[in-house]
C-alpha cells in the first residue's frame, strides 16, 4: 500500500516530536489487562454465561467416550440380553450430545458475540481518538501504520477474546478432566499416551512463530514488489521511450520469482503444519494401541477401556492443539493490545474542544457578519527554524488581503495559524479581539472556510463532497455553490452528475476539477472568513478569472485571505502583503506596490506580458 | 479515433458499488460468468496438469488410509482381544498366532499408516499451494506484459494505484481460488464418494446407518450455508468499507478537522461499524448453531451404529472390531462434504478479484497503435506535415503544424503554457496518433515503423526526470540490452556525473531512493542526460525541467547538453535561456500553431510573441543571482497545468 499521510499536516515540521514508534514494553501487563477489562466489564452477562457454558461444555464432553466404553464393555461381557442396556446407553449418548451442543451454542453466542462487541467499541474509540489527534501526530505518522493498528492489531485482540478464550477453556478444562478420567482407569497408560502432548504444544508454538515470521517477510516482499510495479507504471513513458519493456519485465520477473520462492518456503511449513499435528496426536493412539494392547492381552485393561482410550485420544487432539493456539493468540493479542494502548496515549497539542461532547452547549460568541483578524508580533518556530518572524497583520472585518511569496516564505504557516492547526510560538492570533487560544477549535473552524492547494476528496458522491461542511442542505444550494466554483461544464461530463462517486474508489478528477470542488465546498459552508490557499493553481487563467468573478460577491461580505502568485488575483485585494523568509517585506494596495517598484511590481510587469500573450 | 479510445478526462471504468445487482437474471448471468472465470483460472493450471493429477491421486490415497486406519484397530480387537477368527480377508494372511507379536505388528502397521498419511497430506497441501503460486506468478507476468503494451492514453485516464492493486492485491486474493478452487472441490467430491463406497465394501449394514445421516446433513447445510455465506460476505464487504473509511479519513484528516466533520463522520462510521458488528454476530450465530448441530448429528449416528451394531452382533453378522471402526468412521465421513460447502462460499467471494484482473487483462489494445510495416529511416531529419491533434474530440491542441528539422540541427521549441509543446514529443514517440497529417523521420513515416525501432532512434529526457530505486548506474543503463555497463560509465563521465558524485561515498554505485528522494533536481537531470547519451541515439528529444537549480549545476547541465548534442538532430522544449541561445533555430508555438520561426536575434528584433515570451521566461535568467518571487511565480506558471495535458494525470494514487 502506498498511502502517504495527509500532506497538509505533513508540511508542518513538528517541534520536539518523535516519529510514531511503538515500544510495546512501555505498557505493563497490568495496564493491558486494565485496558481490556474496561471493554469486557460492560458485558457481565455474556461474560458469565459464556464462561459458565464453556466450563460446562468441556465438563460434559468426556461423558461420550465413557458411554462408549460402557457400551463396548456391555457388548464384550458375553451376556445375552444386552439390547435394552445398549439402547439406554445410546439414548444417554444422544442426551449428552444434546447438552454438549447446547452449551457449545451458548458459549459461542456469548463469548464470540462479546468479542465482536468489544471489537466494535474499540474501533469506535479508535477512530474517535484519531479525530482528536492533530497535526502534531499526523505530521509524523504514515497512514499505513494507523491502518495496521486498525486492521491487524484490532483483529488480534478480537481473536484473543473470542476464539482465544474458547481454546483456553477447551484445553484448561478438557485436559485435566481427561487425565482424571483416563488416569482413574489406568494411570500408567494415561501418562504414556500423553507423552506426545508436549511435543504437539511445542510444535504449535514454534511453527506458529516460524509461519508468522515467514509471513512477515512475504508481506515485506509484497510491498517491495508493489512499490516496484508502482514505479514501473509511473514511469511508463520513460520505459517506452527507451524501449525497456522487456528489461522491465525481466526485472519484475526476478522479484516475481523470489516472491514465489518465499511463498513456497512458507508453503512447506504451512502445508505440513496440520498433518504434523495430526501425526503427533496420532502417536498417542499408537502408544495406546501398542502398550494398551499389551495390557488388554494381559487382562489388565478391558476391551471397553481400550476402545475408550483410542477414542479419547482422538478427541484430545483438539484441546492439545488448543493449548498451542492459546499461546499464539495470547502472544499476538497482548502485543497488539499494547500497540493500541500506545496510540490511545497519544495526545493532541491543541485540544479539539466541544465536538467530543455534542450535548454540552458551545460558548461560541454569536456574531453576525464578517470577522476581523489580527496577528500581533507572531513568530512560529519549528525547532530552530523560524517559519514566521514577528509578523503584524491587521485584517478588518470584510477586508480582503492577498499574500504573495515564494515556496517556504511562510504563506502556508500563516494559513495554519488562522485555522489554528498550529499555535504561534510567540505573539497572538486573535479573532474579533479574542485570542484564538481561548476559542474552541470548532468555533474557529466553523467561522473559517479554507480552500487548500491540494484537495482531498472522499469516496462519496460529488454532492456529498461539496456538502461536507454543512449539516442540512438542499440540492439547489449545492447546485448554486457548484456553479459559483465553475463546476458546471465538468458536471455535464460526469456520468451521474452530482451523484457520481468521486475520490479513490470513484472517478478520477483532474487537479483543476478537485480545486473547483474545494471552492464549492467552502462556498456552501458559508464561512465568515474565507481563505483561498493558492487554490486556483491548477486551473487555467480564463477559468480562474471566471471563478473569481463569481466569488466577488461572496468575498465582499466576508473577510478574505488570498494566497496566490498571480497578480491578477492579488489585485482584487484591499491590501497585498509580500512574504519573504517569514517576514512581510512589502505591504500596500496594488497601486502603491506598483509605484514602490519592488518585487511585486516586477511580478506585475511580467504577468501583464503574459496576459498580452493570451490575447494574441 | 484511437486517441479518444479511453474516454475523455473523466476516466473510464469507474468504481463499482457494493452488493448491487440482485435481480434474478443478473444472478444467472453471474453464475455463467463465475464458471467462465473459473475455467480461465483452470487454464492457468494446465502446465501443471501432472501436479494437479498427482494431488488428486494423493487425496484418494489419503482417503484409503483413513479407512484402513480404524480397520487395523478392529483386527486387533477381533483377532487378539476377542479371539475370533478374522471375518474379512483384511490382513488375514500375515497375522501371526502369537497375540503379543500380532499386536506389535498391527501397531507397526498403524505407525506406518500414520506416517504415510503425514507424507501424503503434506505433499498434497504443498502441491496445491505450489501450483497456485505458479499460476499467480504467471498471471502477474501476463498482466505486466499487457500493461507494457497498453497505449499511454490508457495510463492518462487510469490511476496508477488501481493498476498496482490489480497486479498485486487482486491477484493475491486469487490464492483462495487456487487453494480452494475447482481442484480442491473435485478432490473433496472424490474423497466423499470413495469413502462411501469403501464403507459399503467393509460392512454394508452399518454403512446404511452412516449414509442415513447424509440427507439430514445436507438439509442442515442447505439451511445454514446460505445464512453463513451471506453473513460472511456481508462481513467481508463491511470490513473492507470500514478499513477504506478509516484510511480515507486518515488521509483527509485535515479536511475532517477544518470542516468540523468529526461528529457527522463518526455517525456515518458508527452505522457501518454497527452493521459490521450485526453482520458478524449473524455469522457467529449461524456458526454457533451449525457446528454443534453437526456434532449432535455425529453422536446420534454413533448411537445408531451402536444399537444397530448390537443387533447385528447378536445375529452374528458383525464383529465388535468392525463396530468400533464404524464408530470412528462416522465423523470423518462428513468432513469432505462439509469442506465442499465451505469452499463454495470462499469461491463466491474471491471470484470478484478474478473478474477485475481478467477485465484488465482483456482491455483491448487498439490495433493501429502497434501497426507498422518495415519502413526504415534514411538520414536524420524530422518533418511534421500539416499535423492536427486533439486529446478530446474537436479540442485541437495542435493546429496544422508543419516544420522541418535538418540532419544535425538543433531546434528549440518555446511557447506559453498550453501551446502544445509537450504534445509534439508525445506524437513524435508514437504515444498518440495525430488525427491528420504525417510525421517523418529520415523520410520514413513514423507510423510505418515498428514503435520500438522508432523509439530506439531517440534519446529522451522528460520534463519531470524519472529515476527509480537502484544504483545510479542502473538508472543510466535502465536495463537496456544495447547498453553495457561500460557505456553507462562512459556516459556518466562525459556528462560529468562522476565528478559531481565524487563527494558521495559510493559514487556511481550510490543507491537512488524511490522517486530519487535523496538526489537534487539537478543531479536527477544529469542522470537523465547520461541515460540518453548512453543509449547513443540518432535523435535527441529534451523536455527541459522548469524548476530552478543552482548556478553550478546549471553550468554543468549546459556543458553536458553541448556534449549530448554533438552530431545529433535535436528537439528541445526549452525553458532555459542558455538552451535557446545554443539552438540553431527557434520555433515559437502559440495556441497549437507555429507562430514564429527563426534565430534568437532575428526573432527578438521582430518584437512579436518571442520577444514577450523571452522576457517572461528567460528575462530573469540574465541575472541568475537574483532569486525573487518573480522567478518563482513565473516559473510556477510555466508548469503545464495537469487539467490540460493528460500526461500529468498519473500522480501517485494510493493502492486500495
Amino acid at each position: 500500500m502506498i498511502i502517504s499521510c495527509t500532506h497538509y499536516y505533513r508540511t508542518v515540521p513538528m517541534i520536539d516530536s518523535q516519529p510514531f514508534v511503538q515500544d510495546e514494553c512501555a505498557v505493563s501487563l497490568r495496564e493491558r489487562y486494565a485496558f481490556v477489562w474496561k471493554y469486557l466489564k460492560v458485558h457481565p452477562k455474556s461474560l458469565f454465561v459464556g464462561i459458565a457454558s464453556l466450563i460446562a461444555l468441556n465438563g460434559v464432553a468426556p461423558a461420550i467416550p465413557l458411554l462408549i466404553r460402557s457400551g463396548i464393555n456391555t457388548l464384550t461381557s458375553g451376556r445375552s440380553h444386552i439390547l435394552a442396556s445398549i439402547a439406554w446407553i445410546g439414548l444417554a449418548l444422544v442426551g449428552v450430545a444434546f447438552l454438549r451442543s447446547a452449551f457449545q451454542t451458548l458459549s459461542r453466542l456469548n463469548v464470540v458475540g462479546m468479542s465482536r462487541h468489544v471489537e466494535y467499541a474499540m474501533r469506535k474509540d479508535f477512530l474517535t481518538h484519531l479525530f482528536r489527534l492533530d497535526a502534531s501526530f499526523w505530521g509524523r505518522t504514515r497512514t499505513g501504520d494507523v491502518m495496521a493498528l486498525a486492521t491487524n492489531d484490532l483483529n488480534a485482540v478480537r481473536m484473543m477474546l473470542g476464539p482465544g478464550l474458547i481454546s483456553f477453556f477447551e484445553s484448561m478444562v478438557q485436559l485435566p478432566v481427561a487425565i482424571v478420567v483416563l488416569g482413574y482407569s489406568n494411570w500408567r497408560l494415561t501418562l504414556a499416551a500423553l507423552l506426545p502432548a508436549p511435543i504437539a504444544v511445542v510444535l504449535m508454538v514454534t511453527f506458529g512463530k516460524i509461519i508468522r515470521r515467514r509471513f512477515g517477510l512475504i508481506q515485506a516482499q509484497f510491498s517491495t514488489m508493489s512499490a516496484a510495479v508502482q514505479q514501473t507504471i509511473a514511469g511508463a513513458r520513460v520505459v517506452r521511450s527507451f524501449v525497456c519493456e522487456e528489461a522491465e519485465q525481466h526485472r519484475f520477473e526476478t522479484m516475481n520469482r523470489s516472491y514465489v520462492r518465499s511463498n513456497c518456503i512458507l508453503g512447506v511449513y504451512s502445508s505440513t503444519f496440520d498433518p504434523l499435528l495430526t501425526y503427533v496426536t496420532g502417536l498417542s493412539v499408537l502408544i495406546v494401541f501398542w502398550y494398551g494392547g499389551a495390557l488388554t492381552l494381559a487382562h489388565k485393561l478391558t476391551v471397553g477401556n481400550f476402545v475408550m482410550f483410542t477414542t479419547y485420544m482422538a478427541l484430545l487432539a483438539q484441546p492439545i492443539s488448543s493449548l498451542g493456539r492459546v499461546v499464539n493468540m495470547m502472544q499476538r493479542g497482548m502485543a497488539s493490545l499494547a500497540r493500541l494502548q500506545l496510540l490511545f496515549r497519544e495526545a493532541p497539542a491543541i485540544e479539539p474542544g466541544v465536538w467530543l461532547n455534542p450535548g454540552t452547549p458551545s460558548d461560541e460568541p454569536d456574531l453576525q457578519g464578517a470577522r476581523g483578524l489580527s496577528l500581533r508580533q507572531v513568530s512560529v518556530f519549528f525547532g530552530s527554524h523560524a517559519a514566521l518572524k514577528s509578523v503584524d497583520l491587521e485584517i478588518p472585518p470584510g477586508a480582503t488581503v492577498a499574500v504573495l511569496g515564494e515556496t517556504g516564505s511562510g504563506k502556508s504557516t500563516l494559513v495554519k495559524l488562522i485555522t489554528r492547526v498550529i499555535d504561534p510560538s510567540h505573539g497572538t492570533v486573535s479573532l474579533d479581539g479574542i485570542d484564538c487560544r481561548d476559542l474552541p477549535l470548532t468555533a474557529i473552524r466553523s467561522q473559517v472556510g479554507v480552500v487548500p492547494q491540494e484537495t482531498f476528496l472522499f469516496s462519496l458522491t460529488l454532492a456529498e463532497n461539496i456538502a461536507l461542511g454543512v449539516e442540512n442542505t438542499t440540492e439547489d444550494e449545492i447546485r448554486h455553490a457548484a456553479s459559483i466554483a465553475g463546476l458546471d461544464p465538468d458536471l455535464a461530463a460526469l456520468p451521474a452528475g452530482f451523484e457520481t462517486i468521486v475520490g479513490e474508489r470513484g472517478i478520477m478528477l483532474s487537479g483543476g476539477q478537485k480545486q473547483r470542488v474545494a471552492i464549492a465546498r467552502a462556498v456552501l459552508k458559508n464561512p465568515r472568513i474565507l481563505i483561498l490557499d493558492d487554490a486556483l493553481s491548477s486551473v487555467d487563467s480564463v477559468t480562474e478569472e471566471r471563478i473569481l468573478r463569481h466569488l466577488k460577491d461572496i468575498m465582499a461580505e466576508r473577510t478574505t485571505i488570498l494566497v496566490t502568485h498571480r497578480v491578477a488575483t492579488a489585485m482584487q485585494a484591499d491590501t497585498i502583503v509580500v512574504l519573504k523568509q517569514g517576514q512581510i517585506v512589502e505591504r500596500g494596495t496594488h497601486d502603491a506596490l506598483v509605484k514602490q517598484n519592488g518585487r511585486y511590481a516586477r511580478l506585475a510587469r511580467l504577468q501583464a506580458l503574459e496576459e498580452e500573450l493570451e490575447v494574441l | 479515433m484511437s486517441a479518444f479510445g479511453y474516454g475523455g478526462g473523466w476516466g473510464g471504468g469507474g468504481g463499482r458499488g457494493f452488493g448491487d445487482g440482485s435481480a434474478n437474471i443478473e444472478e444467472i448471468s453471474a453464475k455463467v460468468r463465475d464458471w467462465y472465470l473459473l475455467s480461465r483460472l483452470l487454464k492457468l493450471l494446465l502446465p501443471y496438469w501432472f501436479c494437479v493429477l498427482f494431488s488428486l491421486f494423493c487425496s484418494l490415497a489419503s482417503t484409503l488410509l483413513q479407512i484402513v486406519n480404524p480397520l487395523i484397530l478392529s483386527v486387533a480387537i477381533d483377532v487378539y482381544f476377542m479371539k475370533h477368527a478374522p471375518r474379512s480377508a483384511f490382513l488375514a494372511g500375515i497375522l501371526p498366532h502369537n497375540s503379543a507379536k500380532g499386536i506389535a505388528l498391527l501397531s507397526l502397521l498403524y505407525g506406518i499408516v500414520l506416517t504415510l498419511t503425514l507424507l501424503i497430506d503434506s505433499t498434497q497441501n504443498f502441491l496445491a499451494q505450489w501450483t497456485g503460486q505458479m499460476a499467480m506468478a504467471e498471471l502477474r507476468r501476463r498482466l505486466l506484459r499487457h500493461l507494457h503494451r497498453l497505449p499511454i492514453s490508457f495510463y492518462d485516464v487510469t490511476p496508477a494505484g488501481r493498476l498496482v492493486t490489480r497486479l498485486t492485491t487482486d491477484i493475491e486474493a486469487l490464492n483462495d481460488l487456487f487453494a480452494n478452487g475447482v481442484v480442491a472441490l473435485l478432490a473433496d467430491a472424490i474423497t466423499a464418494l470413495f469413502f462411501l463406497v469403501a464403507l459399503f465394501w467393509v460392512e454394508w449394514h452399518l454403512a446404511i446407518v452412516v449414509a442415513a445421516v447424509i440427507p439430514v446433513f445436507l438439509l442442515l447445510i442447505k439451511f445454514f450455508r446460505g445464512l453463513i455465506t451471506r453473513s460472511q460476505q456481508k462481513v467481508r464487504i463491511l470490513i473492507a468499507r470500514i478499513n477504506a473509511f478509516i484510511a480515507e479519513h486518515a488521509n483527509g484528516i485535515y479536511v475532517v478537522h477544518l470542516f468540523n466533520r468529526q461528529q457527522p463522520s463518526l455517525q456515518t462510521f458508527d452505522i457501518i461499524n454497527h452493521e459490521h458488528m450485526n453482520a458478524s454476530k449473524q455469522w457467529v450465530t449461524a456458526n454457533a448453531w451449525f457446528m454443534p448441530s453437526i456434532g449432535l448429528l455425529n453422536t446420534i449416528s454413533q448411537a445408531g451404529i451402536l444399537i444397530t451394531g448390537t443387533i447385528l452382533l447378536q445375529a452374528g453378522l458383525l464383529s465388535i472390531g468392525i463396530l468400533v471402526a464404524f464408530l470412528q468412521y462416522g465423523s470423518k465421513f462428513l468432513r469432505p462434504i462439509q469442506d465442499i460447502s465451505d469452499r463454495y462460499s470462499v469461491l463466491q467471494t474471491s471470484i470478484v478479484s478474478a473478474e477485475k484482473v481478467f477485465a484488465l487483462l482483456d482491455t483491448e489494445i487498439p490495433q493501429e497503435m502497434e501497426q507498422h510495416s518495415n519502413a526504415k529511416p534514411r538520414g536524420a531529419d524530422i518533418a511534421f506535415h500539416n499535423v492536427w491533434f486533439a486529446y478530446k474530440p474537436e479540442r485541437w491542441v495542435l493546429n496544422d503544424v508543419s516544420f522541418h528539422i535538418r540532419d544535425g540541427e538543433m531546434l528549440a521549441i518555446v511557447g506559453h503554457t498550453g501551446a502544445g509543446k509537450t504534445t509534439m514529443s508525445n506524437l513524435l514517440l508514437r504515444f498518440y496518433k495525430p488525427q491528420r497529417g504525417t510525421i517523418r523521420i529520415g523520410g520514413a513515416d513514423i507510423w510505418e515503423m515498428p514503435p520500438s525501432e522508432l523509439r530506439r532512434q531517440f534519446g529522451v529526457v522528460l520534463q519531470d526526470t524519472y529515476v527509480r530505486e537502484g544504483t545510479i548506474l542502473d538508472n543510466i543503463r535502465f536495463g537496456s540490452e544495447t547498453v553495457t555497463d561500460e557505456d553507462a560509465l562512459r556516459a556518466a563521465q562525459i556528462i560529468g556525473l562522476d565528478t559531481l558524485l565524487a563527494s558521495l561515498p559510493d559514487g556511481l554505485e550510490t543507491w537512488v531512493q524511490e522517486r530519487g528522494d535523496n538526489l537534487s533536481t539537478g543531479q536527477k537531470q544529469l542522470i537523465a542526460f547520461a541515460r540518453a547519451l548512453a543509449h547513443n541515439p540518432k535523435f535527441l528529444l529534451l523536455d527541459e525541467a522548469t524548476s530552478s537549480i543552482d548556478v553550478e549545476t546549471e553550468a554543468r547541465i549546459r556543458g553536458a547538453m553541448s556534449r549530448l548534442l554533438e552530431n545529433r538532430t535535436t528537439v528541445v522544449i526549452a525553458h532555459r535561456l542558455s538552451t535557446v541561445l545554443q539552438a540553431d533555430r527557434i520555433l515559437v508555438m502559440h495556441k497549437g500553431r507555429v507562430a514564429e520561426t527563426g534565430g534568437h536575434e532575428e526573432l527578438l528584433a521582430r518584437r512579436g510573441l518571442y520577444w514577450r515570451l523571452f522576457q517572461i521566461q528567460f528575462g530573469h535568467q540574465l541575472n541568475p543571482e537574483e532569486k525573487s518571487p518573480v522567478r518563482q511565480g513565473a516559473g510556477d506558471d510555466l508548469h503545464v497545468a495537469p487539467s490540460q495535458v493528460p500526461g500529468n494525470g498519473y500522480a501517485l494514487q494510493s493502492a486500495q
